[in-house]
């Protein structure tokens, strides 16, 4: 790479050569050609398609909100909405839907899709799913005149029909007064309950009641665990 | 008398290297791996919180998050019961751990692992649930 001239005054200096120089610059070249793949590659490798993850977040979001088209209330899904839910409410609920291919999964199995998924984004949600069962008891009042539901609803029909002679007054929720008649409570009645707290139901009346004359029919919640999977396509 | 010259040349080359692989090396590491699995952690820790939220209680209380922080007393009958509940509404990939005012329930939380984080504010003081990946 370096040659030595001789000069006139005697004193040789080395200097760079040609060839040198050429070496250089290819090698500079090859190192800024690996430099800018590089770089390329990296940046490729960031790319995390926040579209699909943000689109399926929020949906996901929606979908187990308290005022959202599937839940009763936050992230407990209520059964009959379920069954309802199909791809123009999914699309209703959640514009995106229409714009990109966006499937909804309960518990394995697949409740409304727009668009066909073939990889895409997943976004998992917990959610209880609830399905209401009425059902009825048959209290015996003949020696009490209280009765406890043995599940928390949030509303009760409560049937009196009374012997002759019987008056049933009034009939409270833990000391609450939801139905009363002064002269006399006969037929069916909704009440309201509380459904945060235990209900006991008490009637105040004058004569025998028996077992039978009064039916009280409540919703039983009957609540699974599942997981909601929305998945996300572009 | 010789006198050596250092080839500029080649200086120029190494300098040219050092930089151009210096800003290579910036863009490589400078852009951080995607970390996905933070917003789905989150999402499970929140739903935990909502479902501990919506459950009723076993024996007294609005609900089953109130009941567990009422009291220490009521903490410590809870506690198993609180454990398994979590357990099963969390899936069977996922460790947590849940902090209330009367203690903890749970795995003892990893360093460096990504986790996701719900707090829930209760008349009785605040219950952070912790969740990540086994």
């Amino acid at each position: 790479m370096i040659t030595l001239n001789d000069r006139s005054d005697g004193v040789t200096r080395a200097q760079t050569s040609l060839p040198a120089l050429g070496v250089a610059l290819v090698l500079l070249t090859v190192v800024t050609g690996l430099g800018v793949a590089m770089a390329d590659t990296a940046i490729a490798g960031a790319d995390r398609t926040p579209d699909e993850r943000r689109v399926a977040a929020t949906i996901a979001d929606r979908l187990v909100a308290a005022d959202g088209p599937l839940a009763a209330r936050s992230n407990v899904l209520n059964q009959s909405r379920v069954d309802d839910f199909d791809q123009s409410a999914l699309e209703q609920n959640a514009p995106p839907a229409s714009e990109y291919a966006v499937s909804i999964e309960l518990a394995d199995e697949e409740i409304a899709r727009s668009g066909t998924v073939h990889d895409g984004t997943r976004i998992s949600r917990l959610v209880v799913v609830e399905s209401r069962e009425s059902r009825t008891l048959t209290p015996d009042l003949a020696t009490t005149d209280a009765v406890t539901l043995p599940r928390r609803s949030a509303r009760a029909t409560v049937t009196i029909d009374p012997p002759s002679g019987t008056t049933v007054w009034t009939v409270r929720a833990n000391d609450r007064v939801v139905l009363h008649n002064r002269s006399g409570l006969d037929g069916s009645y909704e009440v309201s309950l509380v459904p945060y707290e235990t209900t006991e139901l008490r009637f105040q009346r004058a004569g025998r009641l028996e077992s039978g004359n009064v039916t009280i029919g409540y919703d039983a919640p009957q609540s699974t665990k599942e997981t909601l999977v929305v998945t996300v396509d572009v | 008398m010789y006198r050596a010259q250092l080839p500029l040349s080649l200086v120029e080359v190494a300098l040219g290297t050092v930089l151009i692989l210096g800003v290579a090396l910036g863009f490589a590491l400078g852009t951080p791996a995607p970390d996905t699995q933070e917003p789905q952690l989150d999402a499970y820790a929140s739903d935990t919180a909502a479902l501990l939220a919506n459950d009723p209680p076993r024996h007294s209380g609005a609900t089953r998050l109130q009941e567990i922080v009422s009291s220490p007393t009521a903490f410590d009958r809870e506690r198993d019961a609180l454990s398994n509940r979590v357990a099963r509404i969390l899936p069977d990939n996922v460790l947590f751990r849940v902090e209330t005012p009367h203690g903890a329930v749970g795995t003892p939380t990893p360093q460096g692992v990504s986790t996701g984080t719900a707090t829930v504010p209760t008349g009785h003081g605040s219950v952070q649930i912790i969740v990540w990946y086994a």
